[in-house]
């Protein structure tokens, strides 16, 4: 019976495809935000989950300035004196400090821009690039190491052809770097994105060399492991008081940041609320305007078949099932919507991972999608839908039948 | 011919229409008794009452005064749940112009009244095959009402009438947005039926010729039932 009333919906919508479609716009417009937005949000976790894996959990991280995104445009620096005092305050154990900056590489007669980073590889900062970088990602070769000043670790898509350059890089190569001769020591395993898997490393010493200026007197970021056992929050906010008192500076003045692993996924789930909210808010109010679009059809729909209600009714359909066929119509013509937005919402989605990969190379940004996104989805659009229609569908069931039959 | 039990009963059936300040009696009075397995049809002028009182015996619609029984059942007093399910069981209904679901097909046409009765499904296929095969249209069950001729139009409407094998068949006009050639056909499969079916059937005709078919002939004139026109 239900299939039959169904088929019944299905038929009339498809009689009147064109104003079905029409109806469904303001729907599949919600659904489509919701997905994408949904959908990036999840992956932009996942992404921050999988680093925080990769770095553990027992980091802290300083960069200059007041905030994460804000690092480069502001006038304060961190260096090597910061560090020291730094791994000198209670609780940590070591500390790794880097810089990076965009630089011309050759390799046999091709060239191209990639990002050189060098890092501060005295013995601590050399045991956590280790724990960071290799265990988990060294695919040929070895790391560099402190007096490695003529060579370079490389990433996977320097194995590759037609990625950096034409022709791909083998082990022992020499390439250039502004001008300088490298030779490669090792390749980092595939990371899934382009900026890490571009990217060129170098030693301090290196990069004072080729860049001409010191990076032990401009840090771009920190990361500091802290002792087992020890409280991070409290080793953060220690960190944060010696480095105020070195600078000469009141609470609430600092020209840098310090965050635990923990602070800093909490900054990107605020600004992923932040998001969610602005688009969910903008989804209702098309999901509002579909219903109602959804509604307007449902009463052009009851009227022009005025005469069909009659001749159900003398066939002997109850109230309940003129009702409910059309309710089911109206609840097709929403996860009808649903299904569109649903396919449109992940499409961009998936579209925004690639073009980042392909374009900017930050690892946050990828599709995610799960069975559960769809079916809440789709059962969310068929429930406005369905309570859009309601009205139309009770006024269908309550007509008389005399009267039904006798409309032209 | 033989004397049957009363099915149908109109005592003192009054219907009145309110227009603002007028009042259209629309039957004043009617008296009428079929019986089972009887072929009536009802004459009369336009605006007489034939359809209103076929809407009142086919339960779409209940008297204003009086009272209307079917097989023992006083549906005055129904309400529309019920009436709906006398109308879905006993009753089926053929009208003027045809009143097939435009979207459907011939077959699913023929199956809504099934549908509407929660027959099974391969039930419904079954009888919607048979009845197609009886009003010689099995060749067109999947084409939609636009794309039928109206008299085999016609034919899928008594077909679906038939879907339910009611008590009762009520046609109104059934001939009369057809040529003679499909009016007659139509006229013939209402004979067939009640010959081999003997079910009771109720027509309204302006065609003599037509009502000359049935097995009794009453006129309605201003809501009442005459002697002669
Ligand atoms: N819903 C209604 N509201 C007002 N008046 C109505 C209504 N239905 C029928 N009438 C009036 O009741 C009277 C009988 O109408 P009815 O349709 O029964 O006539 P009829 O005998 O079937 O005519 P015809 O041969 O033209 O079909 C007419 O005067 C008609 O105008
Ligand atoms: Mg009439």
């Amino acid at each position: 019976m239900m299939k039959d009333y169904v088929k019944i919906a299905f038929e009339n919508l498809r009689h009147r495809k064109m104003r079905a479609y029409l109806t469904m716009i303001g729907i599949f417009i919600g659904i489509t935000a919701v997905v994408a937005i949904v959908s990036l949000g999840q992956g932009l976790g996942v992404a921050v989950d999988e680093q925080m894996a990769t770095l553990g959990t027992d980091k802290i991280f300083v960069t200059p300035g007041t905030s994460l995104i804000g690092a480069a445009s502001t006038a304060a620096n961190l260096t090597e004196r910061d560090r020291r005092i730094i791994d000198r305050a209670s609780g940590v154990e070591d500390s790794l400090a880097f810089g990076f900056q965009s630089a011309k590489i050759e390799f046999k007669d091709d060239e191209a821009y990639v990002i050189v980073m060098a890092m501060t590889l005295d013995e601590g900062g050399e045991k956590l690039f280790k724990e960071v970088w290799g265990e988990t990602y060294l695919m040929d070769g070895r790391l560099i190491e402190d007096g490695d000043n003529s060579k370079a670790y490389l990433t996977y898509d320097y194995t590759r052809e037609d990625k950096v350059f034409s022709k791909s890089v083998k082990l022992y190569d020499n390439i250039v770097i502004n001008g300088h001769s490298f030779e490669v020591v090792g390749f980092q395993d595939k990371v899934g994105n382009s900026g890490d898997d571009q990217t060129v490393y170098i030693t301090s010493e290196a990069y004072e060399r080729i860049f001409d200026k010191r990076l032990e007197d401009n840090y771009m970021q920190m990361i500091v492991r802290v002792k087992e056992g020890a409280d991070m929050t409290a080793v953060a906010e220690g960190v944060k008081k010696d480095l105020r008192s070195d600078r000469g500076l009141d609470e609430g003045d600092e020209d840098f940041t310090i965050q635990t692993a923990e602070e800093l996924i909490a900054s990107f789930n605020e600004i992923l609320l932040i998001v969610n909210v602005v688009i969910v808010g903008i989804a209702s109010i098309s999901l509002i305007i579909g219903g109602i679009g959804i509604m307007n059809t449902m009463y052009t729909a009851v009227v022009e078949r005025t005469n069909e209600i009659g001749i159900m009714k003398a066939i002997g359909a109850r109230n309940g099932d003129i009702l409910f066929i059309f309710l089911i119509e109206s609840g097709m013509l929403g996860l009808v919507g649903g299904i569109i937005g649903v396919a449109i919402g992940l499409g961009i989605s998936k579209t925004v991972e690639i073009g980042n990969t392909l374009v900017l190379g930050t690892p946050y940004l990828r599709a995610w999608w799960s069975w559960e996104l769809i079916a809440a989805a789709l059962a969310f659009s068929f429930i406005v839908g369905t309570l859009s229609g309601l009205a139309p569908a009770y006024q269908a069931s309550k007509a008389q039948p005399v009267e039904a039959l006798r409309y032209e | 011919m033989k004397k049957n039990k009363v099915i149908i009963k109109l005592k003192d059936v009054w219907k009145t229409y309110t227009m603002g300040e007028n009042k259209v009696h629309a039957l004043r009075g009617l008296n009428l008794e079929v019986a089972e397995g009887e072929f009536l049809s009802i004459m009369g002028p336009s605006g007489s009452g034939k359809s209103t009182a076929m809407n009142m015996i086919g339960c779409l619609d209940i008297p204003s005064k009086g009272s209307i029984s079917l097989d023992g059942t006083d549906i005055a007093s129904l309400a529309e749940s019920d009436l709906a399910q006398i109308r879905g069981q006993r009753i089926g209904f053929i009208f003027q112009k045809f009143n097939l679901i435009n979207t459907l097909t011939a077959k699913e046409n023929i199956m809504l009244p099934m549908v509407f009765q929660g027959y099974p499904e391969n039930k419904r296929h079954e009888q919607a095959e048979r009845l197609l095969r009886l009003v010689d249209l099995h060749d067109r069950m999947d084409h939609r009402p636009n794309e039928l001729s109206g008299g085999q139009q016609q034919r899928v409407a008594i077909a679906r009438a038939l879907a339910v094998s009611p008590q009762v068949i009520l046609a109104d006009e059934p001939t009369g947005n057809l040529d003679s050639k499909s009016g007659g056909s139509v006229i013939d499969f209402l004979k067939k039926l009640h010959k081999e079916k003997g079910t009771t059937i109720v027509m309204v005709t302006h065609d003599a010729n037509v009502a000359k078919h049935a097995d009794r002939r009453e006129y309605l004139k201003d809501g009442q039932i005459v002697k002669k026109l």
